[in-house]
């Protein structure tokens, strides 16, 4: 085959020899280009290039200071481009690339970049999470666990180093935080006021903490501990160093506390805790009966009661819509994404001595069988329905088929639904149960639902609101007034 | 003790309560939680995590045992 | 574990405290207690000739000759394969060799000084660049290169050097890393640097003039001359960091080119080894990554003190070795390696990171956990003996070396 050799010199011009070689790379993968070579013309490389068949007269005239560009090509057209090519690299103005911005890859060197850390917000999976937040809090950090499936032992050990180190732990299953007016995880933006919540139920917060918002109150911090804190085995720790927390802190004035029924041990010692308190508590033990607390507290039965003692015991605005009788015995199904509010659904139907299953059932309330006919509320963040799946918060449809399954069941006259919205909920959860309802044709049953959340969230409450209503959803201004709604609906006063 | 830091514990107890400062946050995991911190103008790290010791659990083990 | 963090930091601190000066050269035999006729010390990690590398074996064939030992190439070879040479790592005579590293008794040694403690370190003069020695080069030319380093060059540097002071490398090292230098890939400002100290001094003793020129040419010419006087420093800084009961600190990455193998203060002399990998880098006309041989060379030495790959961001033009290659990107590397070092060095700044000091301390756990391997910048050899170099690339230590030496300190400390 016919070669072709081009050697073309530039007089005193530099480059790295790095770049040069960058781009003798680039022209050698050109069509019918056998050798390139870009390389200053010292003694040494012109005997590179010699040893490499691609120097001619023209390049082994180059001295140091001259750049040698040289092709050898099978073709002339083919050796003029590569040299073209070449050239035109060299010439063309450097557009500034868009650098890449380092990141960290441990939590050591992300605290040693950025030396103000104070808190770690850890969602990796359950099998690492204690690691990482054991490392937070041996760098001084506080932590917030989201991740859950961590064993309860060493949840119990981590929190006990971190209390000896003076740092908190919230979490593991920590869904919801607000620090310093700071929305963490998945919550709400509501604006900052005097009110204090510690609460082991993230649905439980952000319920509470936009009842409040939505009555003109506002939230100091709202401190999430974690789904097991308050049971035996962890004994409440996270729990009673956020009380600690709070009680010194200036800018709380009354505080509430969230959580299913604690270990008795650990409630006792909770209760003590807040008797020693210079500030009024508002205890809600999510579904527990004949809660007794001291005189600066008072216990609430459901979670919009807690929000309306701590603002003085202000009964928020009554739900007025009337309730639309469906034929006797048909039931109330409830469709739950937020385990918290499904308990206090069911505080509603179980006080008014309803028959009622649950597959998250509360003291009082039956387990849910196979062959359950009675009104049933079901927590679909519960694990049966989240294994190798989003939550429902983040993904309703995980919801549609038991929703689709539900309103086409003729025993079922009102079905009772959460939507949750704030910082890490679905975009738009209210939109995505329209679509669900429009697709169902024919008679339904009544959907009733409630929205936590707020104006100021991504999704806006008030748009939310106006799409389920335009859906036919009857919208009740909280869960439990929801939850009443459905109650009526199903058993009418007589 | 922490890996490559001594007396990482004995500086706790001066810091300043959780509820005291601002917030500066490291997030591991989950990169959307980075970005609504940041978009709420929190100072944020997002750390690009993977499994320590590439997911080897002896080896991972032998770690926890010479860092603790 | 509290003893390995007080361990290490103790290890950090002498590398951080040394005060490694220049102060001679001399015949290998004169000053490498142990060397012997008919031994050849070559980087790396313990090899027999049977595994050996292509350049290796042509480096053992080339010296052979040199010394003296055997006729020709050929004759070379067959004393290696009869067994009739010895073969040991520089590392367990006080010394560090580039590339194949080679390193016997006729051969001259730069000699640096750590004054803080008092070791000695040694390494041969850096040959050049192309058909050299030390990327497995072993023709007339090279061995002529290596007399006159031997008759000419070592002499001059020994006697220009012994009745000076000595040169104050920590301090020459600091300033070209401010002027574009990593030590290992880059060694263009150092390299000059070094010959303002030593011209002078090469003049004061001086009889020849014609020869004088010759080899103020000679280090002139040379971009990489320093390489070799930062790797003798190396060893000097990290020989005093060995057996620290404890520390999982690195004292030593080093190749032979077919194993990579690493020393961790902790663990003494032990090696953990691994297969070696190939470097990812850039041809010279003539050549691609076909020819390549795997990484090579005692020059890691570099890296273990924070130059070289650690120390990318001062040389941004080295990030082109690899994938896209924005010199604008170097500073990442710098920063990944910040991942895997317990500490930073103050004395020796990089500009562009707003004078952070070069990641300095690897620590075996922190690599292990994060999974982040050394970044090292190397030369390319040949793969085949007595070609020399080809290429220039950069490439990662095995994670396995550093898994295995996880390992080897847990056991030592009774938690394996």
């Amino acid at each position: 085959m016919a070669s072709v050799m081009i050697n073309q010199v530039r007089r005193g011009f530099y480059l790295d020899s790095v770049a040069l070689m960058r781009v003798a790379r680039t022209i050698g993968l050109m069509p019918g280009v056998a050798e390139s070579a870009l390389m200053m013309g010292t003694a040494a490389n012109r005997q590179i290039m010699q040893d490499a068949g691609v120097l001619d007269a023209e390049g082994a005239s180059a001295e140091g200071n001259d750049l040698v560009v040289a092709v050898r090509a099978d073709s002339q057209t083919a050796a003029d481009e590569a040299i073209a090519e070449a050239i035109r690299q060299l010439d063309q103005p450097k557009t500034q690339t868009e650098t890449a911005s380092w990141r960290p890859r441990t939590l050591r060197q992300a605290v040693k970049s950025a030396p103000a850390s104070n808190f770690a917000l850890i969602s990796v999976p359950g099998d690492y999470a204690i690691a990482e937040a054991r490392k937070a809090v041996r760098h001084g950090l506080h932590a917030m666990i989201f991740s859950d499936n961590v064993p309860v032992d060493a949840e119990r050990a981590l929190k006990e180093e971190a209390r000896e180190a003076g740092r908190l732990v919230m979490g593991p299953d920590c869904g919801t935080a607000i620090i310093g007016g700071v929305p963490l995880a998945f919550a709400n933006v509501v604006p900052r006021g005097d009110i204090g919540i510690i609460g082991a139920s993230g649905t439980g917060i952000q319920e509470v903490s936009c009842l409040i918002a939505q009555n003109g109150g506002g939230i100091s911090h709202a401190i999430g501990v974690g789904g097991r804190d308050l049971s035996a085995e962890v004994g409440g720790i996270t729990t009673l160093m956020a009380m600690d927390l709070l009680e010194r802190g200036s800018g709380t004035r009354h505080i509430v506390l969230i959580s299913k029924p604690p270990a008795t041990d650990v409630a006792r010692q909770v209760i003590e805790r807040i008797a020693k308190s210079s500030k009024p508590y508002t205890v809600c033990f999510v579904g527990a009966e004949n809660v007794a607390v001291p005189d600066n507290a008072a216990a609430a039965a459901t979670l919009k009661a807690a929000a309306e003692q701590s603002l003085g015991d202000r009964a928020f605005p009554n739900f007025d819509t009337l309730p639309v009788s469906v034929p006797e015995g048909r039931r109330a199904v409830g469709l739950f994404s937020g385990g918290t509010l499904c308990a206090e659904a069911q505080i509603v139907f179980r006080d008014a001595r309803l028959p009622l299953g649950s597959n998250a059932p509360i003291p009082g309330v039956a387990a849910l069988g196979e062959n359950s006919r009675g009104h049933a509320f079901i927590d679909l963040g519960d694990d049966e329905f989240t294994r190798g799946k989003p939550h429902p918060m983040i993904d309703p449809s995980v919801r549609d088929d038991l929703l689709c399954e539900t309103l086409s069941d003729p025993s079922v006259g009102a079905i009772l639904i959460d939507i949750v919205i704030g910082y890490g909920a679905h975009e738009d959860p209210a939109g995505h149960l329209a679509g669900v309802l429009a697709s169902v044709g024919g008679e339904r049953p009544i959907v009733v639902a409630s929205v936590t959340g707020t104006d100021e969230d991504p999704q806006g409450r008030a748009a939310q609101v106006a799409t389920l209503e335009a859906a036919g959803v009857v919208v009740a201004p909280s869960n439990a007034d929801a939850a009443i709604y459905a109650l009526a609906c199903v058993e009418p006063v007589a | 003790m922490q890996t490559g830091d001594v007396s990482v514990t004995e500086d706790n107890k001066q810091k300043p309560d959780l509820l005291d400062a601002p917030l500066n946050v490291v997030n591991v995991g989950l990169e959307g939680f980075a970005r609504e911190l940041e978009s709420n103008g929190v100072p944020t790290v997002h750390v690009d995590w993977s499994p320590p010791a590439r997911g080897d659990a002896k080896l991972a083990d032998l770690l926890s045992k010479l860092s603790e | 574990m509290e003893k390995i963090e007080l361990a290490n930091q103790e290890a950090l601190r002498r590398m951080l405290t040394a005060d490694p000066v220049l102060i001679d050269v001399l015949p290998a035999g004169e000053v490498l207690t142990g060397l012997e006729e008919r031994m050849i010390l070559h980087a790396g990690p313990p090899i027999e000739w049977d595994r050996m590398c292509g350049p290796m074996r042509g480096a053992i064939a080339g010296i052979a000759v040199f010394e003296g030992w055997a006729r020709d190439l050929e004759d070379g070879e067959r004393l290696a394969a009869a067994g009739e040479l010895m073969f040991h790592p520089n590392h367990d005579f006080g010394a560090v060799g580039p590339m194949t590293g080679m390193t016997t008794l006729r051969q001259p040694v730069m000699v640096v000084e750590n004054r803080t403690t008092g070791n000695r370190s040694y390494c041969t003069i850096n040959e050049g660049l192309g058909k050299v020695m030390r990327f497995g080069g072993n023709d007339e030319e090279v061995l002529d290169r290596l007399r006159w380093l031997r008759d000419v060059l070592g002499p001059a540097m020994g006697a220009a050097l012994r009745q000076s002071d000595g040169i104050a490398l920590k301090v020459l090292t600091a300033r070209g890393l401010t002027m574009g230098d990593e030590m290992h890939q880059r060694n263009v400002a150092c390299s000059g640097l070094l010959l303002r100290a030593l011209a002078p001094e090469l003049a004061r003793v001086a009889t020849d003039t014609a020869a004088l020129a010759e080899s103020l040419a000679f280090i002139a010419g040379n971009d990489q001359f320093y390489l070799n006087v930062a790797m003798a420093m190396g060893k000097a800084i990290m020989d005093p960091v060995r057996d620290i009961e404890g520390s999982t600190i690195v004292t030593a990455m080093s190749r032979n080119g077919t194993d990579f193998g690493i020393r961790v203060s902790g663990t003494g002399d032990r090696w953990f080894t691994a297969p070696v990998e190939m470097p990812e880098g850039l041809y010279f006309p003539g050549y691609g990554a076909e020819d390549a041989n795997p990484d090579m060379g005692d020059s890691t030495i570099v890296e273990t003190i924070g130059l070289g790959g650690f120390a990318m961001a001062a040389a941004p033009a080295v990030a082109g070795f690899v994938g896209a290659g924005n010199a604008s990107e170097a500073a990442l590397f710098t920063r990944d390696m910040g991942e895997i070092t317990v500490g930073e060095n103050p004395e020796w700044t990089i500009p562009s990171l707003d004078y952070q000091g070069v990641p300095a301390g690897i620590d075996v756990r922190l690599v292990v956990e994060s999974g982040i391997a050394p970044t090292i910048n190397t030369g390319i050899a040949h793969k085949e003996p007595g070609r020399g170099q080809v290429g220039a690339g950069v490439v990662k230590a095995p994670l396995a070396c550093f898994d295995a030496a996880l390992v080897g300190i847990a056991e030592r400390l009774g938690v394996a």
